[in-house]
């Protein structure tokens, strides 16, 4: 589910990496200041993206300054108080709570089940704050394990329930996000499920995508090929509602996720599953 | 797409008997009463639908369960059309799935339908479908077409930026490409790069 949005540090310029970078340190301070010091091991990129992009809706100049780094020994340039490092803050939580719970429900994992419990006290008040997306998430991951338990066959339809928990995340930044939050959360899902098929086949987990395309341990020539379809599809989509929003900063690091970075990630996936 | 047997969990030579014990066993589990007031509710209905289906096939007894009948007095695709543009897209695919004729303006119907929902793989099979049934129709092709544009405006701007297609160019690329071209020149008479 996470590291599937980032950018592609090759064509990206070094001071919009550095601004990038600085996010991704405000985020980790920014769990450790409202959160506690434990949820920082789920930091990740996908919510950084969500902090930046929070961020480019407004014309305010990023607040960015030297801060002090545990992990780094030294000093790194963080954003601060940005109003997108707060909000992403409670949904890095959230997330990383469902994961440690599915994973302990499907695979009872002994190291999700230790790793848990900072997650879930702080939960306890993420849910108070948004309980919106606290209901839409939980309802979406019922809906989801149905699909499971039923072996729904069609990738689109299992992609729709993660896709909504992202739509409502969005949603709540800005009104005018809620249909490119959609379109992310459909992708992410797809590049998951694309990216677990053999995997997921020799184990008989579900997967979606293992049903829909018949994977019998084998990458055809005609399941390669659906799988770059339904990849290519949805980026399309996702860049269509993508040039439809009023960026006003940080653009440049955006497009770079968006057209690059994405396509990176569905690009390795579909030459990982090529090699086997 | 599964087939009957697999969606009733039967083995391919059950017999009758079998068929209806599991179509039983599932029609009580997925049984749309067990799921009122349940956020499940819209999925275990698609499920039956799907159990009922499969029960109609292996028995081929059409006349032992009924469609969801609530919408099938939808029965033409103008009225489904309208639904579309007002935008009540539920009720549209809720139409179009009781529908039993399914030519190449349902699969079409179909893909706005899920296009409008953002289910674009099942909208591009179900307008391949109908372009496929119905090649002349443009209404079609227009539709399908569009996606292929919305996918490849994608990959263009993604050049554009800078995306590294067919393992891009490197120094060592073009270096190795003049020496190949002056070797060739030299054999041919002429020299490309005269310090080599």
């Amino acid at each position: 589910m996470f590291g599937y949005v980032n950018i592609y540090k090759d064509e990206l310029k070094i001071k919009d990496y550095n601004t990038y970078r600085a996010y991704y340190c405000g985020l980790c301070k920014m769990l450790g200041k409202k959160h506690n010091q434990l949820v920082r091991l789920a930091l990740n990129y996908d919510l950084t993206f969500l902090a930046v992009i929070t961020d480019s809706l407004s014309n305010e100049p990023c607040d960015i300054s030297r801060q002090g780094c545990l992990r780094k020994l030294g000093k790194r340039q963080t954003v601060k108080n940005a109003h997108g490092l707060e909000f992403a803050a409670d949904m890095n939580v959230l997330l990383a709570y469902y994961k440690l719970k599915d994973d302990i429900r499907d695979s009872h994992s002994l190291k999700a089940l230790v790793s848990v419990f900072p997650f879930w006290v702080r939960y306890l008040g993420i849910r108070k704050r948004h309980k919106k997306i606290c209901d839409v998430t939980s309802t979406s991951l019922m809906r989801l394990s149905f699909l499971e338990d039923t072996e729904c066959d069609i990738i689109d339809k299992a992609a729709n329930e993660f896709a909504v928990i992202l739509e409502a995340m969005f949603k709540e930044v800005n009104p005018v996000l809620e249909k490119f939050g959609y379109m992310l959360g459909r992708i992410i899902y797809i590049m998951d499920a694309l990216d677990d098929m053999d995997e997921d086949y020799k184990k008989s987990r579900y997967n979606p995508a293992v049903l829909q395309y018949g994977y019998k341990g084998e990458f055809t020539e005609e399941i390669k090929s659906k799988m770059t379809d339904i990849l290519y599809f949805s980026l399309g989509e996702l860049s269509t509602e993508y040039e439809n929003l009023d960026i006003k900063k940080n653009k440049a690091i955006i497009d770079n996720i968006i057209y690059l970075g994405l396509r990176a990630k569905c690009d390795i996936i579909n030459e990982r599953n090529n090699k086997k | 797409m599964k087939n009957p047997y697999e969606v009733l969990g039967v083995a391919h030579n059950a017999t009758e008997e079998q068929i209806k014990e599991a179509y039983k066993e599932l029609a009580k589990k997925y049984h749309p009463d067990k799921f009122v007031n349940n956020p499940l509710s819209d999925l275990a209905a698609e499920k039956m639908q799907e159990i009922n289906w499969a029960y109609a096939e292996l028995t081929k007894n059409k006349g032992s369960y009924s469609s969801s009948s609530q919408n099938s007095r939808y029965a033409n695709f103008n009225q489904v059309r309208e639904l579309i543009n007002q935008n009540r897209i539920m009720e549209a695919h809720n139409a179009l799935n009781a529908m039993a004729v399914r030519n190449a303006e349902w699969h079409y119907l179909m893909g706005i339908v899920m296009q409008r929902k953002g289910w674009y793989d099942m909208a591009y099979q179900h307008f391949t479908t109908a372009c496929n049934s119905d090649p002349y129709n443009e209404e079609y092709s227009r539709a399908k077409s569009a996606m292929d544009a919305r996918r490849t405006s994608y990959t263009g701007q993604s050049f554009n930026q800078g995306y590294p297609v067919g393992g891009g160019c490197s120094t060592c690329d073009m270096c190795q490409s003049l020496i190949c071209a002056d070797c060739c020149c030299e054999c041919l008479g002429g020299d490309l790069i005269s310090c080599c």
